[in-house]
């Protein structure tokens, strides 16, 4: 639990803050995962000798750093719980 | 007033403040300040028979008397003399207004018998009286040249420079680091008023008067006086070694010789700094001139060549990092032989990764200005030794990590080892816009094998460093990546602003950098960091928005470059602040424990 004290009103700060972090990440992830998604369409516009990456696969790592994340805000949660 | 006069003054101010500070270990060392329990005269003493500790106490303050005397004789002729320059007129100036709050302190340390308290800043203030009159006599001795320096002649001076300022704030810890352990009570050692403790702080000055000594004798070889000051300085670290052995209540006598390394170091920088980069040979070498910098505008050598693809600067922020972590476990600090070896084995992992790398990369990097003068693509270094080299320096960091720390450290570090140099090299950098998001795992690695190396086992704070690096990557790499944009593209290799324009970088860089500042956040809610961490990781965040926000409105070279810059400050100086966190705060009698 955060150091911040023993209180619970300070116990509550430090809920306060991680939803504010989930909510920063959830927001994050998903411009993310939208920039992805709407790079692949465009990708497909560039000339063949251009260097490109592989849409399919981009939205698939994209999608991957995300639940990453996503279970590791997970445990951070039975942590604090 | 004659300059002549001024420089014996300071150079008077110099000594008397050193014998100050010298006797003033002795006083800390004797408790004789106890046995003159008046100031400033310690009457009721001397109207008994006088003992050797009476004596200790007194003669202490005869000089601080006398140094009083001509540090402030020192300031008056610095006011009057118009020509002194700021290196000169501001310490001298200062000397006597700080000695003045010196005195106070140490009115107030017998009055109130507030000895173990009050000893740390007693001698801190001290050190800094002795700053104020070295740093001019330093500066009275070696007048501030002109010159102008081509950009790499330029950039090794600087380094020297700021190796040898590096040096000298390391030689102050360290002072007070040594004399803290005489002032305070055993349970209470200075690793708690300090981020460091003794022996980390004296290897710290190791390892940055050798640095100094090194580079010197890169770029600066000619010029005697520097190299056998760096040399001076290094042999005065080597002399504070026995010192660690004397027991806390003896720790006063190390005073003086660190009080003197203090001084030396700081002589050493200003002088370096303001030595002419160009001194000619003939002044110190039988009649033969050599420009000394030209040192460093040689072609390389094969042995600078084959540590150059280590990439020993990329390496530097990777051990930070590392080190930092060996900190921050609930093992508590760990020893000095434990971090070196992993310092040692996390070098050559790295290193071995980088020249794999470099190996594997000739084609790319032969098209790219940034990387085409490196030893491969140049042909100075064939691909397969660079490869054989790479494997070997690999093998070697597993061998020395798994017989000098644990099978765990080893086995994180030939992971990060095998995806920087296969996984990201071969495959990610090649084939997606994502490379440097995923590969930026084998960089986020070395957190774990600094904690794993202390702990043998992993946790939840460690898989959060190992975050924290992971979303720091982006936003530095594709500032990079901005700017050298058009090597990429040419070199056929699919970054973000290649692939999908400066625009969208830009506009990703702003989201990952919150994303990588809310994480950073994350470390105090699961009670691995306290206050410090918090208010301090907040603080840089926010400086780190401030240059996203920059980049994605702006977009100019100026703002990419200040949060490419700025990242590098960012990642060490987060990591600086989890250990100051936890070897200050969180340890039971850390500091803010007794202060509550």
């Amino acid at each position: 639990m955060l150091n911040f004290g023993r209180c619970a009103k300070l116990c509550m700060v430090s809920y306060g803050l991680f939803w504010l972090i989930v909510a920063v990440f959830v927001g994050g992830q998903a411009l993310l995962v939208r920039s992805a998604w709407r790079l692949r369409k465009s990708e497909l516009s560039l000339p063949t000798d251009a260097p490109r990456g592989h849409g399919d696969a981009e939205v698939a790592w994209t999608l991957a750093t995300a639940v990453l994340t996503g279970v590791l805000l997970y445990c951070v949660y039975l942590a604090l719980i | 007033m004659s300059s002549t006069r001024l420089r014996t003054l300071v150079r008077a101010g110099s000594l008397a403040t050193l014998a100050v500070i010298s006797s003033g270990g002795l006083v800390s060392a004797t408790n004789s300040a106890s046995s003159c329990p008046t100031w400033p005269l310690c009457t009721e003493s001397l109207m008994a028979p006088m003992t050797p500790l009476v004596w200790v106490a007194l003669a202490h303050r005869v000089l601080v008397l006398l140094a009083l005397v001509l540090v402030t004789l020192g300031a008056v002729t610095v006011w009057r003399s118009a020509e002194a320059d700021r290196w000169v007129r501001l310490p001298l100036l200062a000397a006597p207004l700080l000695g003045l709050i010196q005195m106070a302190v140490g009115a107030m340390m017998v009055a109130l018998q507030l000895y173990a308290a009050a000893n740390v800043t007693h001698l801190g203030g001290a050190l800094l009286v002795l700053a104020c009159q070295v740093v001019p006599w330093a500066a009275l001795a070696q007048p501030a040249t002109i010159e102008r320096l081509g950009g790499r002649a330029a950039r090794e001076a600087g380094r020297l420079t700021g190796l040898a300022w590096w040096t000298a704030g390391a030689t102050g810890v360290l002072a007070v680091a040594l004399s803290a352990q005489a002032t305070l009570t055993p349970t209470v050692l200075a690793a708690t008023l300090l981020p460091a403790n003794t022996g980390g702080a004296l290897a710290m000055v190791g390892l940055l008067a050798a640095g100094t000594l090194g580079q010197m004798w890169r770029v600066r070889r000619d010029d005697r006086v520097l190299l056998m000051g760096a040399l001076g300085v290094l042999l005065l670290t080597i002399a504070e070694v026995p010192l660690l052995l004397l027991t806390p209540a003896a720790a006063g006598f190390s005073v003086g010789l660190s009080a003197t390394l203090w001084g030396v170091a700081l002589a050493l920088a200003v002088v370096t700094m303001r030595r002419p980069a160009m001194v000619l040979a003939a002044e110190h070498i039988q009649g033969v001139p050599a420009p000394a910098m030209a040192q460093a505008a040689r072609p390389p050598s094969l042995v600078r060549d084959y540590l150059s693809l280590t990439k020993p600067k990329v390496i530097a922020l990777l051990l930070v990092t590392t080190a930092a972590a060996m900190y921050l476990t609930e093992a508590g600090p760990p020893s000095l032989g434990l971090v070196c070896w992993t310092m040692v084995g996390g070098y050559l992992a790295a290193g071995g990764a980088g020249a794999i790398n470099c190996a594997f990369d000739r084609e790319i990097d032969l098209n790219m200005g940034r990387t085409s003068r490196r030893p491969v693509p140049s042909g100075r270094i064939s691909q397969r030794a660079a490869l054989r080299f790479g494997l070997t320096l690999s093998a070697l960091s597993v061998v020395v990590l798994l017989v000098f720390t644990t099978p765990l450290a080893a086995f994180c570090s030939t992971l990060g080892i095998g995806y920087y140099a296969w996984i990201y090299t071969q495959w990610l950098k090649r084939s997606t816009w994502q490379n440097v998001v995923i590969g930026g795992g084998a960089g986020a690695i070395p957190p774990l094998v600094g904690w794993t190396a202390v702990t043998g086992h992993l946790s939840l704070a460690a898989v959060l460093l190992f975050a924290i690096v992971f979303y720091w990557t982006p936003p530095h790499f594709w500032a990079l990546a901005l700017v050298k944009q058009q090597d990429y593209a040419r070199a056929g290799v699919p970054m973000l602003p290649v692939v999908a324009g400066a625009t969208e970088t830009r506009w990703q860089i702003l989201v990952y950098s919150a994303l990588l500042v809310a994480l950073s956040l994350v470390l105090p809610l699961i009670g691995a960091m306290g206050w410090v961490y918090f208010a301090s990781a907040s603080v840089l965040g926010a400086i780190f928005m401030r240059y996203a926000w920059a980049v994605w409105r702006k977009g100019d070279q100026a703002s990419i470059w200040g949060l490419y810059t700025y990242s590098l400050l960012y990642l060490a100086l987060l990591f600086a602040v989890m250990v100051i966190d936890r070897v200050v705060v969180i340890p039971p009698g850390g500091l803010l424990d007794r202060l509550t």
